[in-house]
């Protein structure tokens, strides 16, 4: 068994559990949070997604012994955040949104896509120092941040739910895009 | 339940974990856990974990002119970023390939090598880049490394022919440029590997003769497939190939594949004849080394 400290949706936790037992199944069994998925026993649901750390993560592939002071967000809390906002009122335009059985996996996926997508703007200084040493191929890819349709496909590769076409997936992770800079949502 | 009680170590140092390893005949390494997390039987109730993440140097980056180090912890997310500017496509399309972005923040180079009974795109695109793996045996008294080439690491069913307590420590990824490079992943790796194939190819190219040829076509549950006669017989052809010598050589390889690999399907072995045909038949000659040459006269 491990001691554990760590935050879950802005609240200090201490809990003793097995080292290898899904973050998952802690959320459920221990903490009695229900909303999520427990363990779909490798069938890639995508319902456990989490925020770990602030990066959407499924729960049933992070062990105890990983959460040691780290941050756990759930849905419920994400639901808060301004990012969150953002997504639903780009959902409220183009009047299209996930089913319930995926609505907050889907929508964590839209929050992966549209996190990467600002990292990837801001990351130029950092990998200059590695690239130096390179012929540069003229490959730029961060002068701006695209979202492409193919990325978004597959990315959602791990919510198999049908319910909405990859077309609509993509119109709105470019909308909330467009959305997160205009109102300068960080 | 798997996750039963287990003992956990978290190593700092090579040297403590080989310290560690040498007392220690069940100790299973973790990395990003994407493969341990999933697997229902896989861990024993003896097994201690020993996990990686607190050993610096296993997430390191180096790099030279000809070669790219790369630590087995780095995460695939993070060697395709930093890759951008060092890697041809291949090896980009490969990783891009890898999963999703969620779950390549997870997966580490060591862990995607090492999964005992699965193989993805990331092996075979390895091996036709000349990548060799630093092994280190942990189980000895003194701390033995040794350098392979990546794809002794399997056998022709795909599965992981090292020792329980060998740790892969780094890959060397070597940097030569070729004129073609192709990836084609076929079918849903994620849910239906068993009917997936993959193919990694590239190609040198001077004028209008193929110099070079490497190949690997993957079958994730079944095996890999290194054809180095045919590759060599293709050295000196003349391109464009014509389409009876595309059709003879894509037969040859899909004959030799099912001497080679059992289990694999007859769609598989159809989808990998036409997708041999159409990357032998889209090479060209290379139009810059026939420019250059005119112009030395
Ligand atoms: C939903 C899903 C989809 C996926 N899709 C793809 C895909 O499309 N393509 C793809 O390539 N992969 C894919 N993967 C990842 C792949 O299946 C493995 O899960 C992954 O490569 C394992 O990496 P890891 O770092 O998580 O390793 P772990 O799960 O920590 O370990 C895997 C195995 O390797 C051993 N090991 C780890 N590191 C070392 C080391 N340095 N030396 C010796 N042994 C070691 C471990 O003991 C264990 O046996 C997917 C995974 C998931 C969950
Ligand atoms: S419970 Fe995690 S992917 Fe289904």
């Amino acid at each position: 068994m491990i001691k554990l400290s760590f935050t879950l949706n802005k609240n200090r936790l201490e809990l003793m559990v097995s080292e290898m037992k899904p973050l998952s199944q802690i959320l459920y069994e221990d903490l009695q949070i229900d909303t999520q998925e427990r363990n779909c026993n490798g069938k890639v649901c995508g319902n456990c997604l989490v925020l770990f750390d602030k990066e959407p993560t499924l729960g049933c592939l992070i062990p105890a012994f990983k959460l040691q002071n780290k941050t756990v967000t759930t849905f419920d809390s994400f639901m808060q955040t301004a990012h969150y906002r953002n997504i639903r009122r780009i959902y409220t335009q183009l009047n299209i949104e996930p089913c319930p059985n995926c609505y907050a996996a889907k929508t964590l996926i839209f929050e992966s896509i549209l996190l990467k997508s600002k990292t990837k703007a801001s990351q130029t200084s950092t990998l200059d120092d590695f690239s130096k040493n390179f012929v540069n191929k003229g490959k730029n890819i961060f002068d701006k941040p695209e979202i492409l349709a193919e990325t978004i496909e597959r990315e959602f590769l791990i919510s198999p739910c049908p319910c909405m076409n990859s077309q609509e997936l993509f119109e709105i992770a470019i909308k909330a895009q467009e959305d997160r800079i205009k109102r300068r949502v960080l | 339940m798997f996750y039963s009680n287990k003992k956990l170590i978290s190593p700092t140092t090579i040297n403590e974990l080989h310290a560690i390893m040498k007392s220690r005949t069940n100790g299973i390494f973790f990395a990003g856990g994407t493969y341990i997390m999933n697997q229902q039987n896989y861990l024993k109730e003896e097994d201690t974990i020993i996990d990686l993440s607190n050993i610096k140097e296993l997430d390191e980056i180096t790099r030279n002119i000809q070669f790219v180090d790369v630590g087995c912890m780095v995460t695939a997310n993070k060697l395709l970023d930093i890759g951008k500017l060092a890697f041809t496509d291949l090896l980009l399309d490969t990783l891009h390939n890898t999963a999703t972005h969620i779950i390549r923040n997870q997966i580490t180079i060591g862990g995607a090598l090492c999964t005992p009974d699965i193989r993805y795109s990331l092996p075979g695109t390895l091996s036709i880049m000349n990548t060799v793996v630093e092994l280190l045996d942990l189980s000895q008294d003194k701390l033995v490394s040794k350098f392979i080439p990546i794809d002794k690491l399997y056998n022709t069913k795909g599965e992981l022919q090292i020792e329980k307590g060998v740790l892969l420590k780094k890959i060397r990824i070597s940097l030569d440029n070729y004129d073609f490079e192709k990836f084609f992943c076929i079918g849903d790796p994620i849910r239906k590997p068993e009917s997936t194939l993959i193919i990694s190819f590239r190609a040198n190219i001077d004028q209008t003769i193929l110099n070079k040829v490497n190949m690997c076509v993957t079958f994730p549950t079944c095996g890999m497939y290194i054809s180095n006669e045919i590759a060599q017989e293709l050295i000196g052809a003349q391109l464009p190939l014509t389409i009876s010598r595309t059709i003879i050589i894509s037969e040859k390889i899909t004959n030799d594949i099912k001497k080679e690999i059992t289990g694999i399907s007859a769609l598989q072995i159809e989808r990998c004849k036409r997708l041999i045909q159409s990357i032998l038949f889209e090479i060209e000659p290379n139009q810059e080394s026939i420019e250059i040459s005119e112009g030395l006269f």
